[in-house]
């Protein structure tokens, strides 16, 4: 049933919602505000196949998911969208942008710019941008959204939020847990349908609970944008057990610290998303690696996996200093420059060895 | 490699000092520059900062910091042959192979100790990821704490000015905590009136460069905001700019007569190609195109207010073409277009950049739009270690005889 949700085309199971649909890319676009707006917000997904429209429309080297969310766009499967919310979450993000108002220039499409430090400053900086992205969004429909309307829609994304955690920690539960895999289509499916209905959707997954624990190597899979929950049944095929995530469509979508309830809505919203747990995007002292450090020596995993998607600069450019972090730690990992294809191929062969190895 | 930063510099600042004695020109003035800007980092007169390409050098003046911009560092690497080693080096270090070589040269270079130890860091969010991260890199691999200057988009409001203002008054606050070097009003006064006068001059220059013919070669300017950004705010800034123009000055008093000739004028979109090739001069020799004018060379920004030289500096940094949307920048390179009287642009298309070459088909369709016709070749402008001339030249040819059915 998870895996349909992920799977079903995605734009017919919005239809089906009955509500217009918001796209969304980055985890520091606050849902919360579209969900407010009366939005099914829809986090966008690429196409697995190129035809060589978007090298041609951007260049080889730039992120294969953006290419793909251009692919996408192209081919019209994004049509449905009635909008869409773009981030300065890194150059290609923000270039995508640029190619997004050229290419559909009919589709209302909204940038809005995140701060990469997180500081009281910055953080009233994006309140204020927060705030506009609101008034757009006032904008487009026409209809008031007062305070109390995003103050609920904080409060359903805040009980989303924690089932995922309780969720997430059942990964690593000893006698039943969650399969890596179910949880990233859980995750990918509370992130493409209205907060109530993905609340049912993971309630009704966590009161189902896991399934009897498999023997097999506990690693975590880090990395950016691996939106497909083959990679992680692939990884479990060959007998591991992916028990957390640092994903941008996984951890980094979901944790979060809880807005402040006592603050006005978009100061709490601006500054819960800054503390998040760092993407690499952000500069600051307690940044991503330092993160991962501790995320590791929490779960401590019998190896750690990192996709990263080639030509994604922010990630990449992390990629000695988490090695010398893992060789620190003693804790094995193996490092994939992935291309957003089908998981198959040459990583999967790597993945398998390493699995082995394990 | 027996390579050393210091002596580098040094040699290059004292034998130009030498060719100056015989006779002064501009491009020698430009390398003696060079070479006196890279000591600072040495001097114990001066607090030693690797920074971000586009930060408020005035401010680093007015504190007596000597600070180079890292791909700087990298540009000069690659024009004095070094490149390949520390590239490869930096890709040993497990620095992707397919990011912006600026950045992984210095990486290589840095990792081999070979730079010494700055004593401040400071990025910014623009123009691009890689340079951040790559000064938050450099962090952890010399243990200096970084600065960030985190540069909202476009367009300007007053809560994007007060935060990037207030964001200059922290950096000052870091750079006197780690190098004890003071922040004085007065200076900051005086590095805005150099900077505003530096400024009034090279809008001349780049005036006399939009007449036809241009009073400049191909090279003339070529990496003039290097120089020009790492001296603003100081005397020599002017003292650069003055040489430049008296040198035009005397091209236009003589008919630009000993000027290669000119018949196409050709737009340079971003970074020049760092290390020799003939490129350049094969436009010239055999289509008589030169460059008039660099996109990176461009004055978009009005003069510094002396009384509250911050808030202008923080215009400056929001307003940067490079800053924020394709949009922004695609607006800046029409009007240079239109100004300059241009037939055709080059973007290099350096690898790796990829806020440039994700917009690079934007550029060339935007600028087609308006007559001109765009080339995007495919060249890293640091790593020689792909770089295949001949074909870079069919290429290029067959741009110029477009150009030239065009015309
Ligand atoms: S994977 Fe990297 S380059 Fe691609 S959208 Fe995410 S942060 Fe940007
Ligand atoms: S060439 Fe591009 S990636 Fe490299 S430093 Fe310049 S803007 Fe950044």
């Amino acid at each position: 049933m998870i895996n349909d949700i992920y799977e079903e085309s995605v734009s017919n199971k919005i239809k089906e919602y009955g509500k217009p649909a918001a796209g969304w890319f980055c985890s520091y676009t606050p849902v919360e505000i579209i969900d407010a707006a009366g939005y099914t917000p829809v986090r966008i997904s690429g196409a697995r196949t190129s035809s060589g429209a978007a090298d041609s429309i951007m260049h080889t080297n730039i992120c294969p998911y953006i290419k793909a969310c251009v692919e996408a766009a192209e081919s019209g499967d994004l049509d449905f969208l009635d909008c869409v919310v773009f981030t300065n979450g890194c150059d290609a993000q923000r270039r995508l942008y640029d190619i997004w108002k050229s290419r559909k220039p009919d589709m209302p499409i909204y940038l809005l710019t995140i701060p990469k430090k997180n500081t009281p400053v910055s953080v009233a900086l994006l309140s204020g941008q927060i705030a506009a992205l609101t008034t757009w969004f006032k904008k487009q429909t026409g209809k008031e959204i007062g305070d109390e309307r995003i103050i609920d829609s904080i409060k359903t994304y805040k009980e989303l939020r924690a089932i995922a955690a309780k969720l997430d920690e059942k990964r690593r539960d000893a006698k039943a847990p969650i399969a890596g895999s179910r949880f990233a289509g859980l995750m990918l499916g509370a992130q493409r349908m209205p907060a109530a209905d993905a609340i049912r959707m993971l309630s009704d997954a966590l009161e189902k609970g896991g399934e009897a624990a498999q023997p097999g190597p506990a690693v975590i899979i880090a990395g950016n944008m691996l939106d497909d929950p083959d990679w992680i049944r692939m990884i479990e095929s060959y007998g591991a057990r992916v028990v957390a995530d640092d994903l941008c469509a996984g951890r980094r979508f979901w944790e979060m610290p809880e807005p402040d309830e006592s603050a006005p809505p978009f100061a709490a919203l601006a500054e819960a998303y800054l503390s998040k747990p760092p993407c690499p995007r952000m500069a600051v002292p307690d940044d991503s690696v330092a993160y991962m450090k501790r995320l590791v020596e929490s779960v401590r995993p019998d190896g750690v996996i990192f996709y990263i998607l080639k030509f994604c600069d922010t990630h990449l450019y992390n990629v000695p200093e988490m090695r010398r972090m893992m060789q620190d730690l003693d804790i094995r990992a193996l490092f994939i420059e992935g291309d957003y294809t089908t998981a198959s191929g040459q990583a999967a062969t790597r993945i398998q060895a390493f699995i082995e190895m394990l | 490699m027996d390579f050393n930063m210091k002596d580098y510099f040094d040699s290059l600042a004292s034998s130009m000092e030498k060719k100056l004695a015989v006779e002064k020109t501009a491009r020698r003035i430009f390398v003696y520059e060079l070479g006196r800007i890279g000591r600072k980092l040495f001097d114990p007169q001066y607090a030693s900062a690797w920074t971000g390409v586009f930060v408020p050098f005035e401010i680093f003046q007015s504190m007596d910091v000597g600070a180079v911009y890292i791909e700087f560092v990298g540009a000069m690497l690659s024009s004095a042959g070094m490149a390949p080693h520390f590239l490869q080096k930096g890709e040993e270090s497990g620095i992707t192979p397919d990011g912006c070589a600026y950045h992984r040269a210095l990486y290589g270079a840095a990792s081999d100790g070979l730079l010494g130890k700055p004593q401040l860091l400071i990025g910014a969010t623009s123009p691009c990821d890689g340079g951040l991260k790559t000064i938050l890199n450099m962090a952890r691999l010399v243990g200096v704490e970084p600065f960030t200057l985190d540069i909202p988009y476009p367009p300007v409001t007053r809560e994007k000015i007060d935060y990037l203002v207030g964001q200059y008054r922290d950096m000052m606050d870091y750079i006197e905590r780690l190098s004890g070097k003071k922040a004085d009003h007065d200076r900051l006064r005086e590095a805005a009136a150099h900077s505003n006068a530096a400024v009034r001059i090279v809008r001349e220059i780049y005036e006399a460069c939009k007449q036809t013919p241009a009073p400049i070669t191909s090279e003339t300017l070529k990496n003039f905001q290097v120089i020009f950004a790492l001296l603003m705010g100081s005397p020599a800034g002017t003292e650069v700019a003055r040489v430049f123009l008296e040198e035009i000055r005397a091209n236009i008093a003589g008919g630009c007569k000993d000027l290669p000739k000119e018949e196409f004028r050709l737009l340079w979109v971003q970074n020049r190609i760092q290390y020799k090739n003939n490129l350049i001069d094969y436009l010239q020799t055999k289509f008589n195109a030169k460059i008039v004018v660099d996109e990176l060379n461009y004055i978009y920004w009005d003069d510094l207010d002396e009384d509250n030289p911050l808030e202008g500096l923080a215009v400056r940094q929001i307003m940067h073409p490079l800053n924020g949307t394709g949009e922004h920048r695609i607006e800046t390179l029409k009007k240079m277009a239109a100004d300059y009287k241009i037939h055709g642009a080059i973007n290099p298309s350096h690898w790796g950049c990829r806020q440039n070459c994700g917009m690079r088909q934007l550029m060339k369709s935007a600028l087609g739009d308006i007559g001109v016709p765009m080339i995007n070749l495919d060249v890293d402008c640091v790593d020689t270690r792909n770089y295949f001339e001949g074909q870079l030249m069919t290429r290029l040819q067959g741009f110029m005889e477009m150009l030239r059915e065009n015309a």
